[in-house]
């Protein structure tokens, strides 16, 4: 009886412990008062005063939201549109490409020369990110280091100037703008995944109504212009700059150079229509003379 | 995409009558079929919605058989595999030494060569950076990848930059040995480029 009526607190202790399942951080809490738990104080009966003391407006720190200027339309909601952004969702930007740059991806083997340079060749070599989502229409060519360009390269870009389509004929190379519409713009960067798909290649959609102009202007060389004066062109802008134009036929790798895509073709030698599977490594064609109508339009 | 051809009921004075709303040459335009779309049998509409018929005109949201049968070939494929990326970055090729069109160098020099060596980065550029946060007047040249003796290499760089800048008094310099880097207070890159093109880096 003495032993039971002088229980320690140690023993109540231990006998708890003997009791209560094992310890873990799903049953184990924080002492009272361990942690602060701040409460954000608003108004006057928050009850914290963000270090500012308390009593009068001016030293509550009740801010009001950013650009609020105390009823009047704030300046900015007071302009619903700018003039300078007019039609800014209708134009498409391009990634800039230097004559410099892209002479060096070739001289370093970077860029493949033996296949027509366009959209997809220059996405293969991992340098640069399109997005045609973002409204980014491709690939324009930029002055910087066109003295230098010695490459002889059949290459399609979506803008080229006139001093960039010069030094690109002078070395007996061709150049071509080409328009690509987004979803034709998302198969031809990424093609693995669009063959991935497993969806028939679309037919490139024609330029809209403000670019239709420029890619059918021979002096752009454009895709939608004349052959015959593109052909005349060459041999203008040859005697502007003062270079004589090589000749196709004498020169090795004339296929390649003279390797050009349908306006509707999004890939050099694939169709619309067409479903090329990878993992089997076949192409398949449409037989129904509807689709094939459809797709050679 | 594909317009639905809706003929419009309208009840005039207790007769039903129908309005074909899309005309022929726009139901014709409209006819776009591509794998995994659901198709508009067109002529079958039209005759089922007649001018007097009452009733909607049954439609087919379902493809013809006919599109299923294709034709397997492997005669393009080579056009395919143009289209194939590289798995890696490609090696250039190119006499030790030569200079390209664009300014690029071969590089010539070998690891024994030097008391360091310097290769070139992943892309086959040198490994000279300039560190520079535009809102700040700092810039930092930084040359990487530095194996063997570093601070060889480091007493080289500031003989070398004395002797261009002779009105600089202090070259403040950085040398990061378990990094293998060695960074220089200011914007140095042509000159360090330089420096190790004719070493042959």
């Amino acid at each position: 009886q003495d032993e039971v009526m002088t229980s320690s607190g140690t023993e109540k202790a231990l006998s708890l412990l003997r009791r209560l399942p094992r310890v873990s951080i799903g049953n184990l809490g924080p002492n009272p008062g361990a942690h602060n738990e701040k409460r954000r104080g608003r108004g006057i009966y928050g009850g914290k005063t963000h270090g500012a003391g308390s009593g009068g407006s001016g030293q509550r720190q009740n801010f009001m939201r950013v650009g609020y200027e105390t009823g009047n339309t704030p300046f900015y909601l007071r302009f619903s549109y700018q003039t300078y952004y007019k039609g800014h969702h209708l134009k498409l930007s391009y990634t800039p490409l230097c004559m410099g740059k892209l002479q060096m991806m070739i001289d370093t083997n970077r860029l493949r020369c033996d296949v027509p340079v366009d959209v997809t060749q220059l996405m293969a070599t991992g340098l640069f990110s399109i997005s045609p989502q973002q409204k980014e229409g491709g690939f324009m060519l930029e002055n910087e280091g066109i003295d230098h360009f010695k490459a002889t390269i059949n290459i399609e870009v979506q803008w080229a100037n006139e001093a960039v389509i010069a030094s690109v004929e002078r070395n007996g190379g061709f150049i071509t703008t080409a328009y690509f519409d987004p979803l034709s713009l998302t198969a031809a960067i990424k093609p693995v995944e669009f063959f991935g798909r497993g969806i028939a290649i679309p037919r490139r959609m024609l330029p809209p109504q403000h670019l239709i102009d420029y890619y059918s202007d021979p002096k752009n060389r454009g895709y939608l212009a004349d052959p015959a004066e593109v052909a005349r062109e060459r041999f203008l802008l040859a005697q502007k700059y003062g270079y004589e134009l090589p000749d196709v036929n004498a020169s090795p790798n004339k296929d390649i150079l003279l390797e050009r895509k349908d306006p509707r073709q999004i890939f050099f030698g694939l169709e619309p229509g067409w479903v090329v599977n990878l993992k089997d490594k076949v192409i398949l064609k449409p037989t129904d003379p509807e689709l094939k109508e459809h797709f050679a339009s | 995409m594909i317009m639905a051809l809706k003929p419009c009921v309208r009840q005039l004075g207790g007769v039903a009558q129908v309005w074909r709303c899309v005309s022929r040459s726009i139901a014709h335009q409209t006819y776009r079929i591509t794998a995994g779309n659901t198709c508009h049998d067109i002529n079958d509409a039209q005759k089922a919605a007649g001018p007097t018929s009452a009733r909607l005109p049954r439609l087919r949201h379902t493809i013809p058989e006919s599109y299923e049968k294709v034709e397997v070939s492997t005669a393009e494929w080579s056009y395919v595999e143009r289209l194939l990326p590289l798995k890696s970055i490609p090696k250039p090729t190119g006499n030790p030494g030569e200079v390209m069109p664009s300014g690029w160098v071969v590089p010539s020099a070998k690891p024994g060569d030097y008391p360091y060596f310097v290769p070139r980065s992943a892309n086959h550029m040198l490994p000279v950076y300039l560190l520079h946060k535009p809102i700040l007047s700092k810039h930092v040249t930084s040359v990487k990848h530095v194996q063997g003796d570093i601070f060889a290499l480091s007493e080289e760089l500031r003989e070398h930059l004395t002797q261009l800048l002779p009105s600089r008094k202090i070259i403040n310099m950085r040398v990061h040995e378990p990094h293998q880097m060695i960074q220089i207070k200011g914007q140095f890159v042509t000159e360090l480029k330089e420096f190790l093109l004719k070493k042959g880096f």
